[in-house]
Formats: C-alpha cells, sequence, structure tokens
C-alpha cells in the first residue's frame, strides 16, 4: 500500500541555516509515525518543511502520491494536511466556534455544512462545546491543545501532523490526547508525531524514524528491538551509520 | 449650522480614511500610510477624466477604481511582500516612502495647485438652518454606510474573519489554509478601489491637490486612533469627533487652532485611554 | 556548508582587528573628526565648509533618530520639530542679544530634550506606528506656533539677522564656527557611542525585542523608550541651532515633512541601528541628491523610492553591509560548533543571597475568572520548591504575581520581609529573577550580552556616568562581565558566549535564559517550565544545577510538569488546582496524597504502572 505522506530526501531551515540536511520518512494510512530526535536535531524543521512553512532546498513531498512540493502551506493545507505546531496555537482573540469554523475555512462550506462540521468537532471534544462562545485564550492550556487538534481536523485531513502535542499537559490530559490520537489512527488518518517524550512517542506509534544533526539515524518499526538504542544513541550524541 | 454642516463633511472625509487604514490593518496586518493617496488617485482621476476629457461620470469612477485598485496592488507587490517576516517598523518606511512617490508624481504631472473637481452639481441647500452642499451631505453618506458595511462584512464574512486569524498568527493560518499573501493583496486592493471610488466625491471637498495625501493620512490616523484601531465604527465616532472639533475651533478661536485642537484631543485620548473610545482593551498575559 | 571565504583575506588579521574594534572604530572616528575639524587649516574651501557643515547638521538629526529608532525601537519622524525648537532657540536668543555659544547651543539642546519629553510622554504610552503617526502630526504645531508668535519668531516670512554666535563677546568667523559645528557633531556622537555601548544601550535592544522580558529584567519600559526618545531630541535641537547660525535665517517653510522624509531616508541608508551610519547617511544624501538643482522637481519622488527601496533592500543599511561582509569573511555568521553545552559532572556555583519568599493570601482575578484565590505558601532559602498542578490551574500566574508582572487583587508577596507585590522594579531589587516558558531571547544579542541583561535592573548607573564612562561605571560594567562568565560557566555554555543568542536551539536558550537569571545573582530564583523540551542528557545537567543553586543557598521555586525531575529535586511541593492549593508537603507525600492523585496524576498513574508506555492501553 502506497503511504499517504512520503517525504523524499529533504532539506532546508531558516535563511543560510541549513537545519534539516536529508530526511526520508513515510506514515502511512491508518498508521502513527513517530519522529524522533534530541533537541535541536531538527524535528520542528522537518515538520515545518514538510508543511511548506519552510522553503524546500531540495527533496520532495508526496501527499498520495502527488508531489506537493512545489505548492504553498495553504495550499498543501488544502490538499489533506494539517499540522498542529507546538505550543498550542490557538487563534486566542477569536471564539472556539470562530476557530474551529476557521479549521474549514480551505473548503468553503455551505452553511449547512459547516454547522455539521461544527457539531462533530464539539461531539468529539465535548470540553469545548461548553465553551463554544468563549475566547479561545480563556481556555486552560489542555483545552487549547485539543482546540488546536479539532481546528486540525475540522479541515478533514488525510495527514495529520503534531508538533510536541504534550508538552506542559497535566497528566490526565495526555492521556486523553493517547486515546484520542490512537482513536484518530483507527479512523484511517495517518499520523506524524513529535514528541519529546519518548515513551508516549514509541507507545503510540507503529513506526519510528530517529534523526539527528538534521539526518536519518534509525527508521523502523516503532518496537523493534533496536529502536531503544537509536534513540539512545541519538540523544546522547553519538553517530550511527544511516540506518 | 454651517459650521456643524463642515465639521460633519471633513469628519466624513476622515472616517472614510480611518475605514480603509482599518480594513488593510485587518486583511493585511499592514498599517499602511500611503492610504490616504488612493483618495488622491480617484481624486487626480476625476479632475483628468472629467474636467480634461470630459467623460461621462460612471466611466470616470470605474477608470479611479481600477487605478486605485492597480496602485494599491502594485504597492503591496513592491513595498509589503518583500518584507514578510522581517517585523519591526519597515512596513511604515517602506508606505510612506510609496505615499512619497504618489504625492510627488501628482506634482510632477498636475503641479502643486489644487484643481476644481465636479462630480455632482454644485449648488446650495439650507438644511436644519445651516448651509450644505449636495456633495456634502452624499460624502456623509457614503461614510456612514461604508462604515456598517465594512463592520458587518468583517465579523461576518468568511474572509473578515480569515482577516483576524492572520492578524493573530500568520503560520498558524497558512496551516489552514489561508492564503496569507492572497489576503494581503486583497486587503490592498479593496482600499485601493475604494479609495479610488470615493477620492471624486471627496475631491469636490477638498479638492485634487498633492498635498492633501499628507494631511488626509494624519487626520485619518487620528479619527482611527480616536475610535480604536481595528473597529470601523470607531472609525465613524472617531472621524466625526475630529471633524466637528476641527470646525468649531477653526471657527470659534482662529484658523491655526483647527489643528491644534485635533493634536491636543489625540495626546488626551494617548494619554487617558490608549486603546481608543471603542475598545475594550484587555489585558494581555504572558 | 558555512558561506564563508576563509582563505580569501588572512582571517588571523581580521580576527585580531574584530576582537579590538571597540576599542579600535571610536580611535579611527576621533582621528576622522580631528582632520576634518581642521580643514580650513588644511586649505579647505568656503563652499566646502559649508556643504561639511550641513552633513554634520542633518547627522545630527539622523544621530537622534537612531538612537529612538535603530535601538530603542520606536519610530518617531519628529526629528524636524526638535530642530526647529533648536533653531527657534537661537533665533530668538539672537533678537534679544544672547549669543554666547556656551549659552544658546545648550539652551538648543535642552530645548529639544523638553520637546521629546512633552511629545514622546504622549506618543510613547502607544508606541509603535502610533507614535510615528503622531509624531508627524506634530509637524503640523511649527507652522502654527511660528504665526502665533509672530511678533517674535517672525512668522510665515521667517527670523532673519540671526547673528553668529559668540565667545567671549567675540564673534566666529567662518573657519571657528565650521571647527565648533564638527566638534559639536563629534562630540554627540562619541556620547551616543559610549551610550549604546553600555548596559543602557543593551537595555534598549531588550526593551525594543520584548517588553515583558525588560519589565521582568526590572527595566522601566515606558522609562526607557521615553529616555531614548528625548535624548534622541537633543541632537536634532543641536542641529538645528547649526543651520539657524549657518545662514542667519530661517522659517517655517525649511521645517517641513520633507525635511523629516531626507532625515529618515539619511537614517534608513546609513543603517539606523548603528553610530557612525547617521554620519555616512547623511553624508550620502546631502552631498549626493540634494546637490542637483535639477532634482528639485522630483525630489519627493525620489526620496519616495529611497524609503521603498531602502526599506526592502538595505534592512541593516551602509553599517549593517559592512558588519556583514565582515562576518562573512570571518565565517562567523552562524557558528555551529559551541551550540550544544559542554558536559559536566559538577557545576560551581558562587555563594547567593537566599531570602525567604512568603506568598501571603493572594487572589488574582482577570475579568470575572479567578485565577488564584486565597495562595499562600512559604519558600525558604537553600531550598526548592516545586509548584505543579494541571493545565490552567494557576502556577504560570503565580509565577507573574511574585516576579510582580501582575498585581494581586488581594494579598501580598513579601521577600525577605520587604513587600514587592506589584512591581517588577521592586521585585527585581530584592532579588527575584526568572526564566520563561518559552524563553524571551533577544536576537540582536550576542550569549553574553544576553547573561549580562540579568543584571540590568541592580546597580544604578546613571547616564552621566555611562556616557563619561566614570568610575562606578566600569566598575559595574566589570561586575556584570565577570558575572555573566561565572553564570556561563554554571550552565556550561562558555563556548557559546559570543554566539549569536537566536541561532540556539530551545533548549540552550533554556540554559541560557537560566545563566541570565542566576547571573543576577538571585536570591530567589523562578523557573517555569524549564524542563520542557529538553532531552535526558539536558534533564540531567539541569538536575545537577538546580541542586547547585539551592547548595548556594538561593530559594529555588519552579514550576514543572515532569514529576520524576519534581520528585528528585524538590523539598517542598506545593499541588494547585483551579486556582487553590490542594495540598502541600514533601514530594512523597504529596505523591501519596489521593486528591491529587485523582485530580492531577490522571487514572493511568493512579492504577500504579506507569502510564505511557506499551501500545494499546485503554
Amino acid at each position: 500500500m502506497s503511504p499517504v505522506l512520503e517525504v523524499r530526501s529533504i532539506a532546508g531551515g531558516y535563511g543560510d541555516l541549513r537545519v534539516v540536511r536529508d530526511v526520508t520518512l513515510s506514515v502511512q494510512r491508518g498508521k502513527i509515525t513517530a519522529l524522533l530526535g534530541r533537541n535541536g536535531a531538527g524535528k520542528t524543521t522537518t515538520l515545518r518543511l514538510i508543511s511548506g512553512l519552510n522553503r524546500l532546498e531540495s527533496g520532495e513531498v508526496l501527499l498520495d502520491g502527488r508531489d506537493v512540493s512545489r505548492l504553498s502551506a495553504p495550499k498543501r493545507a488544502r490538499s489533506g494536511l494539517a499540522y498542529v505546531q507546538e505550543g498550542k496555537r490557538v487563534f486566542r482573540e477569536r471564539t472556539v466556534r470562530e476557530n474551529i469554523v476557521l479549521g474549514t475555512y480551505a473548503e468553503r462550506p455551505s452553511g449547512a455544512q459547516l454547522a455539521a462540521r461544527v457539531d462533530e468537532a464539539f461531539e468529539r471534544f465535548p470540553a469545548l462545546a461548553a465553551k463554544r462562545d468563549s475566547p479561545a485564550g480563556l481556555l486552560s492550556g489542555g483545552q487549547q491543545q485539543m482546540l488546536a487538534i479539532a481546528q486540525a481536523l475540522a479541515a478533514r485531513p488525510r495527514v495529520l501532523m503534531l508538533d510536541e502535542p504534550t508538552t506542559g499537559l497535566a497528566p490526565t490530559i495526555v492521556d486523553e490526547l493517547f486515546d484520542l490520537v490512537q482513536a484518530l489512527r483507527s479512523e484511517g488518518l495517518g499520523v506524524l508525531l513529535v514528541e519529546q517524550a519518548v515513551d508516549f512517542s514509541l507507545g503510540v506509534a507503529d513506526d519510528a524514524v530517529v534523526i539527528n544533526l538534521g539526518g536519518v539515524v534509525f527508521r523502523g518499526a516503532a518496537d523493534a528491538p533496536d529502536v531503544g538504542a537509536a534513540v539512545e544513541a541519538a540523544y546522547m550524541g553519538a553517530h550511527l551509520g544511516r540506518g | 449650522m454651517t459650521v456643524l454642516w463642515a465639521g460633519l463633511t471633513m469628519g466624513s472625509v476622515y472616517t472614510l480614511v480611518a475605514l480603509t487604514y482599518n480594513m488593510t490593518l485587518v486583511l493585511t496586518g499592514v498599517l499602511n500610510f500611503a492610504t490616504a493617496q488612493f483618495f488622491t488617485v480617484g481624486a487626480f482621476t476625476a479632475y483628468a477624466g472629467l474636467t480634461q476629457h470630459s467623460l461621462p461620470l460612471p466611466v470616470v469612477l470605474l477608470i479611479g477604481a481600477v487605478l486605485g485598485g492597480l496602485v494599491a496592488v502594485a504597492e503591496e507587490r513592491v513595498a509589503i511582500r518583500p518584507l514578510r517576516g522581517h517585523g519591526g517598523h519597515t512596513e511604515l518606511v517602506t508606505t510612506l516612502g510609496v505615499s512619497t512617490v504618489i504625492a510627488g508624481a501628482a506634482i510632477v504631472i498636475w503641479g502643486p495647485d489644487p484643481l476644481r473637481v465636479t462630480v455632482v452639481p454644485e449648488r446650495t441647500w439650507t438644511v436644519l438652518g445651516g448651509q450644505v452642499r449636495p456633495n456634502e451631505l452624499l460624502l456623509i453618506v457614503i461614510a456612514v454606510v461604508a462604515t456598517l458595511g465594512f463592520h458587518v462584512w468583517t465579523h461576518r464574512s468568511r474572509l473578515g474573519l480569515a482577516g483576524l486569524a492572520r492578524t493573530e498568527d500568520e503560520d498558524a493560518a497558512a496551516l489552514r489554509g489561508i492564503d496569507v499573501r492572497r489576503l494581503s493583496m486583497l486587503g490592498f486592493a479593496i482600499a485601493g478601489i475604494f479609495g479610488g471610488l470615493v477620492g471624486p466625491v471627496m475631491a469636490q471637498t477638498t479638492y485634487a491637490v498633492a498635498t492633501i495625501g499628507l494631511v488626509l493620512a494624519l487626520k485619518g490616523f487620528v479619527a482611527m486612533a480616536l475610535g480604536g484601531v481595528g473597529s470601523h465604527l470607531g472609525a465613524l465616532l472617531g472621524g466625526t469627533v475630529v471633524g466637528l472639533v476641527e470646525a468649531f475651533s477653526n471657527r470659534h478661536l482662529g484658523n491655526d487652532y483647527g489643528d491644534i485642537a485635533v493634536i491636543v484631543i489625540l495626546a488626551l485620548i494617548l494619554l487617558l485611554r490608549p486603546t481608543g473610545l471603542l475598545s475594550k482593551g484587555e489585558p494581555r498575559l504572558v | 556548508m558555512s558561506s564563508s571565504l576563509p582563505h580569501l583575506v588572512p582571517k588571523r588579521a581580521l580576527l585580531a582587528l574584530s576582537a579590538r574594534w571597540a576599542a579600535v572604530g571610536p580611535v579611527l572616528a576621533l582621528l576622522g573628526a580631528a582632520v576634518l575639524a581642521a580643514g580650513p587649516w588644511l586649505g579647505l574651501g568656503l563652499d566646502a565648509q559649508r556643504q561639511i557643515i550641513l552633513v554634520a547638521v542633518l547627522a545630527l538629526a539622523v544621530g537622534g533618530l537612531n538612537l529612538s529608532f535603530g535601538y530603542a525601537g520606536e519610530l518617531a519622524l519628529g526629528q524636524v520639530l526638535m530642530y526647529a525648537t533648536g533653531a527657534y532657540v537661537v533665533g530668538y536668543l539672537s533678537t534679544i542679544g544672547v549669543t554666547n555659544v556656551l549659552v544658546t547651543l545648550p539652551a538648543a539642546g535642552l530645548a529639544g530634550l523638553l520637546v521629546g519629553v512633552v511629545s514622546g510622554a504622549a506618543g510613547l504610552r502607544l508606541g509603535g506606528w502610533v507614535l510615528a503617526l503622531f509624531s508627524l502630526l506634530l509637524l503640523d504645531l511649527i507652522p502654527r506656533i511660528v504665526n502665533l508668535l509672530h511678533g517674535r519668531l517672525g512668522g510665515v516670512a521667517g527670523l532673519s539677522g540671526i547673528s553668529r554666535p559668540t565667545l567671549g563677546g567675540l564673534p566666529f568667523d567662518n573657519p571657528t564656527f565650521y571647527t565648533t559645528a564638527i566638534i559639536v557633531a563629534a562630540l554627540w556622537f562619541a556620547a551616543m557611542r559610549n551610550l549604546v555601548h553600555s548596559r543602557q544601550g543593551t537595555a534598549f535592544l531588550v526593551l525594543k525585542e520584548s517588553s515583558v522580558l525588560a519589565k521582568a529584567l526590572g527595566i522601566s519600559t515606558y522609562r526607557t523608550k521615553l529616555r531614548a526618545y528625548a535624548l534622541g531630541a537633543v541632537p536634532a535641537g543641536l542641529g538645528g541651532a547649526l543651520y539657524a547660525y549657518l545662514d542667519g535665517y530661517i522659517a517655517p517653510s525649511v521645517f517641513t515633512f520633507e525635511l523629516g522624509l531626507v532625515i529618515l531616508a539619511a537614517a534608513i541608508l546609513g543603517g539606523a541601528r548603528s553610530v557612525y551610519g547617521a554620519v555616512i547617511g547623511a553624508a550620502l544624501l546631502q552631498l549626493g541628491p540634494r546637490q542637483l538643482s535639477l532634482f528639485d522637481q522630483y525630489a519627493e519622488v525620489a526620496y519616495g523610492i529611497v524609503l521603498v527601496l531602502g526599506g526592502v533592500f538595505l534592512s541593516t543599511g551602509a553599517a549593517g553591509l559592512g558588519h556583514r561582509v565582515f562576518d562573512r569573511l570571518l565565517g562567523r555568521a552562524r557558528g555551529e560548533e559551541g551550540i550544544a553545552p559542554s558536559r559536566q559532572e559538577s557545576v560551581d556555583v558562587p555563594p547567593l543571597p537566599g531570602e525567604p519568599l512568603v506568598v501571603d493570601s493572594v487572589t488574582v482575578r482577570f475579568g470575572g475568572f479567578t485565577a488564584l484565590e486565597d495562595v499562600s505558601l512559604r519558600a525558604e532559602p537553600g531550598t526548592v520548591t516545586a509548584i505543579i498542578g494541571p493545565n490552567g490551574s494557576g502556577k504560570t500566574t503565580l509565577l507573574n504575581v511574585v516576579s510582580g508582572l501582575l498585581k494581586p487583587r488581594a494579598g501580598e508577596v513579601r521577600v525577605g520581609g520587604s513587600p514587592v507585590s506589584g512591581s517588577t522594579g521592586r521585585a527585581v531589587r530584592h532579588g527575584v529573577a526568572r526564566t520563561f516558558q518559552t524563553p524571551l531571547v533577544p536576537a540582536s544579542l550576542n550569549v553574553r550580552e544576553v547573561v549580562a541583561s540579568g543584571r540590568l535592573g541592580s546597580g544604578n548607573v546613571t547616564l552621566v556616568e555611562t556616557v563619561l564612562r566614570l568610575p562606578r561605571y566600569r566598575r559595574v560594567r566589570r561586575a556584570d562581565l565577570a558575572a555573566a562568565r561565572r553564570a556561563l560557566a554554571a550552565v556550561g555554555l562558555s563556548r557559546a558566549a559570543g554566539l549569536r543568542a537566536d541561532a540556539l536551539p530551545l533548549g540552550t536558550r533554556r540554559l541560557m535564559e537560566f545563566a541570565r537569571a542566576l547571573a543576577a545573582d538571585p536570591a530567589v530564583l523562578l523557573l517555569d517550565e524549564v524542563a520542557s523540551g529538553l532531552d535526558d542528557t539536558e534533564l540531567a545537567e539541569l538536575t545537577v544545577l538546580i541542586r547547585a543553586v539551592r547548595e548556594a543557598g538561593a530559594t529555588v521555586v519552579l514550576v514543572e510538569h515532569n514529576f520524576e525531575l519534581v520528585r528528585e529535586i524538590a523539598d517542598h511541593v506545593i499541588v494547585l488546582a483551579e486556582g487553590h492549593v490542594i495540598s502541600t508537603g514533601v514530594p512523597e507525600r504529596v505523591a501519596r496524597d489521593e486528591d491529587v492523585v485523582r485530580r492531577y496524576l490522571g487514572r493511568r498513574s493512579a492504577e500504579g504502572g506507569d502510564a505511557l508506555t506499551g501500545k494499546g492501553t485503554p
């Protein structure tokens, strides 16, 4: 089966600082790929390159087999790629409902469709329904993270990229998130997960990719016996051969 | 009463400029100093079309709208888009530059003297005991209608919501499929077309003159700051206050005092209620 | 990978020059000024002298703009107003017979300062483009006021017959006046150079980057902005005065919006965040286009184009271009070495003057929402107190109250017995230092300066001491640098000291923030989720570091989600939920508290297993 997201040898960074040198990975439909690596290894930059927020210097990004490398970030979003950035980035001054409506922006749904989409989101996240008309900035951190995900899901993406979703969340919320990600997988969504908490990441993922210094050092199943060693090596800064 | 009408008329002029500032601010996130020059484009188009070439009014309005839109889009392309991600006050510098180029070009082409423009027939009516001209009443009506229209559009439409979202977080907006560049272009285009369309009517009051852009840019800004940045209803309130204060000061205190009074009012607002009259001013947290 | 050109230029020589640039640059500039000042005796013609005076006059106005715009980040276009003020002050003084240069020039500078303070006080409330447009609006006051004071200032027709300045009763001849103008300009730029290369200059740059950070460092944001803006008005006043003397005639038609454009264009061309860039920009404009008479008709179009192109292409101006070329030759634009902290087993933190922190029944409300209700705690020197709790329970709010960023509705915060609530300045003076959940790092500073900036709130050094480099300034500066060095060594970032702060990855930025707080010799150290985003190695180092700070005697308070870390280093834990303290005690006790487990740790943890491992856990 062809992967829903395929990333081939991408490179790029910020201005003349090339953070990602050569990253190849893929995400299967209904599977979760964990992207691991120590702080500064280039995980967030990889997601930014895939999403189109940063310019690709080389390499390709394929969505359902279609090359989207030359599309802008909004166009990639419209093609079914959703990226939830680190740090609970919701539109703080807009209401919860408006945030979800904004999630559907790309599709221009009709009034009835839009209402259905909003109801759907509130069904999945009942805690948000209670606060539908309050500004998102007044939500708790956990609720903001949920809203950010709800917003991304409102676009009915094919791939969801989550960047450090558990950072700064209380354990109970982390548990909810764990359940949510698994539910999304069973619904057929492909998930690319960047997460500092290795236990969380490997616990939920099917596949794992470990990067270090902007390049891939391990690629394999998340429960492969050597993944722990690869992660440890990457985190301690030792160099491994390209996996 | 005549002073009241004069004040309301100039108030409408300032309101219209303030509305246009707001429009670009919401959609593009840029305070475009050249905003008032879009009206200048309309004004000189009216002079060239109506007075110099005797074209019919609808044609002139159409040309004004197209020219205004083109100038605005060109400005966005040259002075705004290359700056994406730079931050700071660079946009203020470049849009000030564009404004100066437009004013300079108008001087080169039409010279520095005020030129008369007649869009609607010149006559004087007595309304509520004061003298007022049809073009002045028309301007007041346009200002009120445009305020309401812009207000509803920003808060109800899909694009308006997208603009408000972009104002908060550009990257996050792009990731939701909002094309920030298109939105930015659109913000300028709407401002330019609006200025090109309304400029001719405005010019019958202000004349077509290269230096008016600077005056309108500043008084329009006062109107916006007074009402609350980003608030269309605030623009109407602010514009009206500025127009009235100016008219009554000039009438009762002397010709130099109108401008001084406006500056004093702005300074007072900045000191006492810096977020403007019509904004909520919620506290921001770390 | 780096874009350096290492073999084209002898790198070692460049490095040596670069290291001494701080000392060499001003000497070269002073030499240049001395040669210029001696011009009339070296055969410089009258016309050339006039042009150079005009450059100096323009450069003075531009220098003022650079201080407020380039360094403090506030674009004010009102320089023309101060310039006009200076001109009319000496003009008016001349009409009443006061011509002594030692009286008139200071009067002009002071008048500029006064106008700066008054206009800045209103405009700086909002800053940003509000200030920019407000200051432009003020230009309109010039003709109005001149007109209203027609009898004294000559009205629209202008004020003519301004006599040359005198000294000891002797009127200046042309060469003397020329030399005076050069000296005035040189003095200003020397003062400005000393000002921006000092903790004051760092304060401006910190403020430009983040007002929250500036406040947390104990910098009064409004006063600091006002200071930059008002000081920038002084050279404009002096420039105006020199201009009035040069021609002996001034009129409102000189002090126009167009002059404001010229000043801004020169600042942009030369590079606003630079000292000498002002001179370069002024010279480029004055000796270039302003000479052409043909230029007049197209002047506005040309200035407009300069602003557009300058804004788009020359984001750092001519001066920045020079720096960039230099950096590129050295290949040090973005260092790749030294970014990761060096590994270390033990950490050396000098003794810290810990004080007990008392939070006494604090309540905080935002609108109708109660963020903290009657929260009390006590943290002792030499201990680590951890604040934990679910999201939205008020942890960060509590830190914001302790550091003075938020004023509680009720209750009080005391450090060593002194109340500090509601004022970051008071909190900083009593030794409160903090880090932020999202590190706040001014991009334009290097790591050493960022860390030294932790001390900006202490050690009052006056402007005069700074500008004249008096002993107290030197002493404080030495202490700042020594503290920065110690703090960087403690967190293992010594090798990164010279790197640009924004080139560091997140984890290293956290350590840099830690070092910045440490450099302040804190009595109370507040750490806001300092471990999030760190990997295991960094976490281990952080643990060692926090322990060392505790051993050094500081009162450490941390907000943290990583309960393992809390268990390892905290002496005392306070659990917040929905703005209330629900439990306190040693970590083990809190971990057994059923209410805490239910509300905070969640069901999996309550079952006792290591929650987040193993696929398919329900």
